[in-house]
């Protein structure tokens, strides 16, 4: 029985470089914290019911050392997948790569989790491009999982309603933030003497074509990074900001 | 140019999509609604989805197909765009009609993005706001949808998650506010009856739980005062405040926030908080 779980790390900061107009990420890395809520959830059930778990990522090669430390969560198996080919890859594209390894290398899978965002991209399309290229269930939003006779029991959010549904087939799982099962590293598996292995997959692997990856492959374009909209500096309070809440709240208050 | 609406329960400003949009159908996927194409019943997962958009016909004429900011929706935007091989932008919050169409989307703190796709149609996720008025009836036409297979509802049950957080004055936290100053903030929110809320890269920190996030991604916040601390003011998170009065106290003049805020406080957190807590002390 195996989960795998989708991870992507992400920049610790970024900013916007007002006059080359790009995108500057940190060079500190961490592990998208959305993914943690769903590592956490796999684990759970693998500590309950003896599941495998894989983490799966693609990025840059760089990205190695951050992935490592999901060893001392749980994970059992981690694949990195990295190519210079795949850079500038949207959603769509990104999924390709993601679905091409599962579907090869890795589809003796149960479920497939992941977190409902990434931090630095707060799209939230991509399990559920995945889960259409795999050709499998999607639930979205999913507070919190069980495992009960061969299937997935699962409590997704909808607005005010929580669904408790019985996931009878193969499915792609994302995690709403208010699931409280975030993963931390465990001293179980941080002294687990088993070797483990983080295995890097290439495109010499996978063998996309240029059109599925990178900037290509994608079906979308970035055309122009702007700023938005910020206020001359003579409209701005530089001092005694501290009197004028107390003077505004403190009306608020008394009425 | 044509669009189509998908929607579960908040259907998207109609009236700002005419400004773009010659001719504009609508589906509504719970079946109960108006709109011109509606399931057989109240489709439940994004594999019925897309069997339902699958069968409206020529669905693949429309030059954008703009699905709500809604669970369900969202979901089945991401699949249906993967099956058909089309492009997906989400948290769309304008579409701007030049030579192309350029979807617009507002990322971190100041920075704006014009996306232009590839593909036609377009999958879009809206950030627009509600349609306030009714939608005309429209030629509810029905289409037939399979029951689900895969997966059994085995219970729903109402729950106490709200969406919205409601507050007469309400504190927000955001980046610029060092963590030596959380007991301070919460010491003040306790003398004012206030709520404290955070934006997504705080609670992403783990300073604090995610069901305080203010935004797209979290809750929506309805307030009389909010003391926005050191939070820059990206879109995403202000798209979510409803607020009669922003105070915003930021140390950096650029930040966009200022742009919304009725009073632009330039200053760092931690030289007014001492002040204002002083000044609270005497309740």
């Amino acid at each position: 029985m195996k989960i795998i779980t989708l991870v992507k790390v992400v920049p610790k900061e970024i900013e916007f470089d007002k006059e080359s107009k790009r995108i500057k990420r940190s060079k500190e890395n961490i592990i998208n914290p959305s993914d943690l809520i769903a590592i956490g959830n796999a684990v759970e059930l693998k500590n309950k019911y003896g599941f495998e778990i894989d983490a799966v990522s693609m990025a840059p090669v760089e990205a190695k050392d951050t992935l490592l430390k999901l060893f001392d969560f749980g994970i059992d198996r981690i694949f990195l997948l990295t190519d210079p080919a795949f850079a500038n890859s949207d959603v769509f594209a990104t999924s390709n790569v993601l679905s091409r390894f599962i579907l090869n290398f890795d589809n003796d899978f149960n479920f497939i989790f992941t977190g409902n965002y990434s931090s630095d991209g707060l799209t939230g399309l991509l399990p559920g491009e995945v889960a259409s290229k795999l050709s499998i269930l999607y639930i979205s939003n999913v507070l919190s999982v069980n495992y009960l006779d061969g299937s997935l029991l699962a409590e997704k959010i909808e607005k005010d309603s929580l669904h408790l549904l019985k996931v009878l087939s193969k499915a792609v799982v994302s995690f709403s933030d208010r699931s409280d099962k975030k993963a931390l590293p465990n001293l179980y598996y941080i002294f687990d003497e088993n070797e483990k292995h983080l295995e890097i997959i290439t495109n010499e692997t996978l063998k996309l074509s240029q059109d599925e990856i990178g900037k290509i492959g994608s079906k979308t374009v970035v055309n122009e990074l702007f700023e938005v909209e910020t206020v001359q500096s003579n409209e701005l309070i530089k001092e005694n900001g501290d009197k004028i809440i107390v003077d505004i709240v403190s009306k608020e208050v008394l009425k | 140019m044509k669009a189509l609406v998908v929607y579960k329960t908040e259907l998207p400003d109609i009236d700002y999509l005419k400004g773009i949009f010659t001719d504009i159908k609508v589906a509504n996927i719970d079946g109960n609604a108006n709109g011109d194409f509606l399931p057989s019943k109240p489709l439940e997962t994004s594999i019925q989805g897309v069997e339902f958009l699958s069968k409206i016909k020529n669905i693949l004429d429309f030059d954008v197909i703009i699905f709500s900011n809604e669970i369900l929706p969202k979901e089945i935007a991401s699949y249906f765009a993967s099956n058909n091989n089309l492009a997906s932008i989400s948290h769309v919050s304008g579409i701007e009609v030049k030579d192309n169409l350029s979807f617009i989307v507002y990322s971190w703190k100041n920075l704006g993005l014009k996306i232009a796709s590839k593909t036609k149609p377009t999958v879009i996720i809206a950030n627009l706001k509600p349609f306030s008025g009714d939608y005309p009836n429209g030629d509810k036409e029905i289409i037939e949808v399979k029951d689900e297979s895969d997966i059994e509802f085995v219970r729903t049950k109402e729950i106490n998650f709200t969406s919205e957080i409601k507050s007469k004055i309400t504190i927000g936290v955001g980046l610029g506010v060092s963590k030596e100053l959380l007991n301070s903030i919460f010491e003040l929110a306790d003398k004012i009856s206030a709520k404290v809320v955070c934006t997504r890269p705080v609670a992403d920190l783990g300073y604090f739980p995610y069901d305080r996030i203010v935004g797209d991604t979290g809750s929506t916040l309805h307030t009389d005062i909010y003391i926005a601390l050191g939070i820059s003011g990206a879109q995403q998170h202000l798209n979510s405040v409803q607020a009669e009065k922003i105070i915003a106290v930021n140390k950096d003049p650029s930040a966009p926030i200022f742009s919304k805020a009725q009073i632009k406080i330039n200053e760092k957190v931690e030289d007014i908080l001492p002040g204002v807590i002083e000044w609270a002390k005497s309740f």
